[in-house]
This record gives C-alpha cells, structure tokens and sequence, in this order.
C-alpha cells in the first residue's frame, strides 16, 4: 500500500513518523513516501526559532488545546533520553510581556512553573505592567528535522525531491493515502481562501549571555507583531513581524529596522550583539488548524486525502498533536478498507 | 596633604570591587591594586560566579542580607544595561533542589533573588530522587569576563595595577597610607590568620550551551550554572585541602553526579578541570587594625575571607571597607574630612 507526504517541515515528517511507527508492523505492505520542494534547511519550520508555545487565546479551537498539551508532555518525556540533544530538545524558562492585565492562557497547566511576574522583575521591561514567568521547552528544527529524517529513512521511508502539482497526480502513480502537509503552499493543491501567509522576518545573533526567552504582546499589532527574543543553542533569534497576506519571502530593510530597535529597547545588551544572519518565512496561517479526511474519486479508485495542513505561528508546538490525529483518520482509512484491524492501546 | 595613597592587595572579586568603592567614596585617594596573580588566574576565576549566598554563621544575618541585597541591586543595574555582555553579567533562572526537606524553607535572602517560589509537583518530576524545591531568578558574573571589566573601569578612574607578591603588609608601609588586604587565602600566609582556611573546590567547565537553567542541589556540592560560554559543574567542599591539582577520579564523580540533575549534560564537550580554594572562615574579616612596630603605625582595612559566598556579598562588603578606609584616612595627620563617606 503505497502513501505519500507531501511536505518535509515538521508536520510532515512528524506525521510520516507517527503513521509508520503506529502501522507498518500491522500493514507489511505499506510503502511510505515524503514529496517535498523543499527540505531542511530550507523549509518554513527550519526559521523558526523553535519555542514551544501557543497563541494566546483558542479561540475555542479545544482540540487544538489538546494537541499542544500532547506535544508538550511527549517532547518533555524524552528530555532525559540520550536523544535529546541530537533532537534538539531541552528547557527554556522565560518571560511574556503585556501592557496590561490579561486572563491566563489555556496552556497554563500544561507548561511547567506558570506565574505572574513580581513587580521587580517588571522593572527589567519599563512599559510592560503585567506578566508571566514559566519554563517551557526548545525543540530547533534544524536539528528535528533532520533527526526526524533519519529515523525515516532507518526505516525505509523514501524521499523525492519533487514539487507535487495536484493529489491526482499522486494517484495516477498508484498512491492511495496522500497526507497533505504542504504548509502555507496548501492553496496550489486545493484552494483554500481561510489560508494565509502570515509572513515573518527575524534576525539571528550571537548573544550566548541570553537565557531566556522574552515574547512581548501588543494587543493591537496582534501575535508577533510585538518583539520577541529566543534564545537557541548557538543562536539568539530576534522577531516581532507578522504579516497577514504578504507572500513575499525576501528580507525586507525597514523590517529588520523594526526587529532590531525594538528588541535592543527590550534587551539593551543586545546592542552588542554580532548580526549572524537575516530570514524571512511565511507563517502557514488559518483560522483554525486543517486537519480532517477527504475521499476523492479517481476513476473507479477511491483515494484518501489526509489534511494536515495551516499551524500558523505553532506549528513546532503542535506538531506531535497533530501527527497522532492523522496517524487515527489514517487507522479508521485502514480499517475501512479492512487492511488492519484498530491498533491495541499501547501499555 | 597630598592625596591619600590606598594600596589594595588582592585581585580577585574582593579586591578589584573593593578598590572600585574606594574610588567611589574618595575620589581624591590614589588606589593601586597589588596582586600575584590577576584575571584568569585568582580564585574568582574559577567560581562560576552565581549570586546565591553563603551563610556565614558569625556574621548577623541582617548584615549578611544587606551585603547581598546591596550586590544584587549593584549588578541587577548593570546586567540591564548595554555593558551587560562585556560585563558578564546576565540573569539565569533555575531550581534549588533537595533530597530531604530543608529545616528552613525560606533562605534570608529569598525576597532579594527574583521570583522565588516552591517548586511546582510537575517541575519537581524532572529530580526524581529529589522531593522538595525551590524556583527563583538570579544573577551570574561570568569570570574573566567580570574581572577583566572590572579591571577596564578601575584603570579608567586612574587605578593602577602592578604583579606584585606582598610578603608583608609592611613592606608596603612608606609608599602607602592604607593597605586594604583582600588577600583571599592568601592572609593565611600574609597575616597569619589561623581562622581562615581552604575549602577546596574542584569543578568542570564544559561546552553544553543547551542548557539554559541552573540546577542546585541544596547541600551545595552538586551544581550545574550555565555561563555564557561554559557550563560549570560542581563540585566539592573539602574543608582543610591545600592542593591546586585536579583529581581525574573527582573529575568522573563531579560529571556523574551532575548528569544525574541533567542527564542532557552527557553529551557535553571540551570538559576543563580546574580547582580554587575557597577563602574560609566563620564571618568575613571586615575591620580596621593600626599595627605598629617601633613607633611607626600601619593602618590596615582586611576583607578577605569570603568563603563560598564572595560574589554574593561582593560590593556589600567592599562598600564597607571603603567606608573603613575613609575612617582610617580621617585619623591621618593634615587630613580634612575629603573622604567622602
């Protein structure tokens, strides 16, 4: 049986990897494939900075919430292992900024020491009267990604370099699961008016004397318009761009202008920081996540469409939520088709 | 009379902050440091430099939280300033953690560090063999860096500094008006305090720059402080040992039991061994002394004896002796109150 991902950011190959760990024991005939233009280092979730954290609000997307909290305790279950580092996994603790009072966020509970700040921490941010303190975790894609695809390839799983053009061309090779992870190009697929870029730009510096991560929040820019400043292994990133319905990928002047006075306002000892690298990405951004089936004919064939596709600016903080949702509508195709019976639960 | 000339001894975090408040509080002195050894190589270099406290059982603890609190506020404005990375100053947050529950919950400084709390259920999982804890915020001053900083601003108000091995406080005594001795463990010899002793330290530095948060074992001989390059691991406490050498099976204790807090930390590279000797003694030596020896009087300011707590309470004590150092210089002959107290 022969499924293809389309996409190589973090969705599809966490996806590819939840679905064959789950299923190739039980489906010896299951011959996975990941199709994608473009491949770490190059891909949308490799500029992220890496920081496990939702948006602040739901919007009462509770699977959504759901799926964080999945993410968050399967990557702090495996900080201790030996894989950690090759993954790029370990604790951050940092600071989340506002202008005022707001209520706590749905990820609270799920993140590890939530609490307001003290006014002597405030004091650190002049124009800042209210926020949070809690440690959360790291997980830099361009160390992920490649794991991801190494435990891929160990198992078989093939890649092509290859820019799919439409689902119809997946099963005129005799695919019959496509699972869509196309990320912010999902539209060339299939139309979709609720995805949008939302386009980001960060700097990346040397600043090895940062340890925590500090988001600010304005809350009329809107999420990510406000400076940010995340510390990774090497790297520090610098952000605060979030551009809804810009498509364009290359670095803009006045951009980095905005990133750099207001992240040395933030942080003063940034002014000394040595500028590494500069990058642009769009933000795959959609009123909610897209994550469902969808059968296609094709001829007389029935195909399966698995969409899992518009994490916005979360998409690193979801992705293993998300992959095990996919891995279960992949299961109920299996089932359907009477190739598997459901998966034991796990002990 | 001409400008009081005030000799520091000692060049570690002691002597370069104490000779820094004297050039605060009295302008006019001439201050000169006069070390053996300077950054990279004094005991400070080998501290990771974290601003927690060391209790001091014969000292007030009212004092020994002032010092701390006047440190904190000293370098919190600093860490929080574009000197902040030459500095080596920076904010780094962490758990304190601890086998058995401690007989005090809160430590007397625990309003002075940021955020302190007990540690969540959910946090304390991460230290399994560990069963109560302690979250808080604070301060690093990464060595050299710290030093060298120190260094640039005492020489840019007209300090100078000179290698020099002071055998006798009075050698010093007719091209100085005060000698300030923040001679570390080095008075043991300079002034033959039998009060003060070593407490052996050996640590590793290590390249782990993952991590981001400092883990404490709360009977304070296993620890993990990120720095801005290194990671320091520790250590020991051995009280009466003299030897600078490592000792490659400590070295393998130290980085097991460090890996047990962090077991990240096994993927750590570049591991540099190195061993200080903490200045030790019941309360720190911070006082006036005239010695005299046929007629002629020496005045003497001693800070030395810090411990494991000389970054902590770094600027706190070095304001006092400063302010020690003006006493002494209002009882010279010819002498106006120039000191500015």
């Amino acid at each position: 049986m022969r499924v293809a991902i389309i996409g190589a950011g973090v969705i599809g190959l966490s996806t590819a990897l939840c679905i064959h760990e789950q299923y190739h024991s039980l489906v010896p005939s299951l011959e996975m494939e990941v199709y994608a233009d473009r491949y770490t280092p190059y891909t949308t979730s490799d500029g992220a900075a890496g920081l496990w954290q939702p948006y602040l609000s739901d919007h009462s997307n509770l699977r959504e919430t759901v799926w964080n909290k999945e993410t968050f305790d399967y990557l702090l279950g495996h900080l201790g292992s030996p894989a950690a580092k090759e993954m790029g996994l370990f604790l951050i603790s940092g600071y989340n900024l506002f202008t005022q009072p707001v209520p706590d966020p749905s990820w609270k509970n799920i993140v590890l020491g939530f609490r307001n700040l003290t006014p002597k921490e405030l004091e650190l941010f002049p124009g800042y009267s209210y926020g949070w303190f809690n440690t959360a975790l790291m997980l830099e894609c361009r160390n992920y990604l490649p794991w991801l695809t190494n435990r891929l390839t160990q198992r078989g799983v093939k890649f092509f370099h290859k820019k799919v053009e439409s689902f119809q061309e997946m099963f005129a090779q005799g695919v019959e699961v496509v699972i869509n992870c196309s990320g912010v190009r999902a539209g060339e697929l299939q139309p979709d008016p609720e995805l949008q870029p939302g386009r980001g730009q960060i700097i990346k510096v040397l600043a090895p004397w940062v340890k925590h991560f500090i988001i600010t929040h304005d809350i009329e820019s809107g999420i990510y318009n406000s400076p940010y400043v995340i510390p990774g292994s090497e790297f520090t990133v610098l952000g605060g761009i979030n551009q809804h319905g810009n498509w364009n990928e290359e670095n803009s002047a006045q951009d980095h202008k905005t990133i750099w006075e207001n992240c040395c306002r933030l942080l003063p000892a940034l002014q000394k920081a040595k500028i590494i690298e500069e990058w642009s990405g769009l933000r795959p951004a959609r009123t909610c996540v897209r994550l469902e089936r969808e059968t296609v004919h094709h001829g007389h064939f029935q195909a399966e469409v698995i969409h899992n596709y518009g994490h916005g600016g979360f998409g690193i903080t979801i992705h293993w939520g998300c992959a095990m949702a996919a891995a279960r509508l992949f299961g109920s195709i299996l089932q359907e088709k009477q190739l598997a019976s459901p998966p034991q639960p796990r002990l | 009379m001409a400008a009081p000339k005030v000799a520091v001894v000692g060049a570690g975090v002691i002597g370069l902050s104490t000779a820094l408040c004297i050039t605060e509080a009295c302008p006019s002195c001439s201050v000169t440091v006069l070390s053996d050894q300077f950054s990279p190589n004094t005991t400070s270099d080998v501290a990771a430099g974290m601003l927690i406290p060391h209790t001091y059982p014969g000292t007030p603890i009212h004092v020994q939280k002032q010092w701390f609190k006047e440190t904190f506020t000293f370098l919190f404005a600093i860490s929080n300033s574009p000197e902040a990375s030459e500095a080596g100053i920076h904010l780094v947050s962490g758990w304190q953690v601890f086998k058995n529950t401690p007989k005090e919950e809160l430590p007397f400084w625990s309003d002075v560090v940021l955020g302190f709390r007990p540690m969540s259920e959910a946090e304390l999982q991460k230290f399994p063999q560990h069963r109560f804890g302690q979250a808080f915020t604070t301060l690093k001053c990464d060595c050299p860096p710290y030093l060298l900083w120190l260094e640039k601003r005492l020489k840019a108000t007209g300090v100078q500094m000179h290698t020099r091995k002071v055998t006798d406080l009075w050698d010093l005594h007719s091209e100085y008006n005060v000698v300030v001795n923040c001679a570390g463990i080095g008075a043991h010899q300079l002034v033959g305090d039998e009060k003060l002793f070593p407490v052996r330290g050996q640590v590793l530095k290590v390249h782990a720059p993952w991590v981001k948060n400092f883990i404490r074992d709360g009977d304070g001989l296993t620890y993990v402080y990120p720095g801005i390059h290194r990671v320091t691991l520790g250590g020991t406490r051995e009280k009466g040992s003299w030897s600078l050498s490592p000792d490659p099976g400590t070295t393998k204790d130290i980085f097991d039991r460090c890996c047990s807090l962090e077991p990240s930390l096994r993927g750590a590279q570049d591991i540099e061994v190195k061993v200080g000797l903490r200045p030790s003694r019941r309360c720190v030596r911070l006082q006036r002394e005239v010695l005299s020896r046929g007629g002629v009087k020496l005045l003497v300011v001693h800070n030395y004896g810090h411990g494991a707590g000389g970054f902590s309470v770094q600027r706190g004590t070095a304001k006092e002796a400063a302010r020690l150092v003006g006493e002494c210089i209002a009882t010279l002959p010819g002498s106006s109150s120039r000191a500015k107290l």
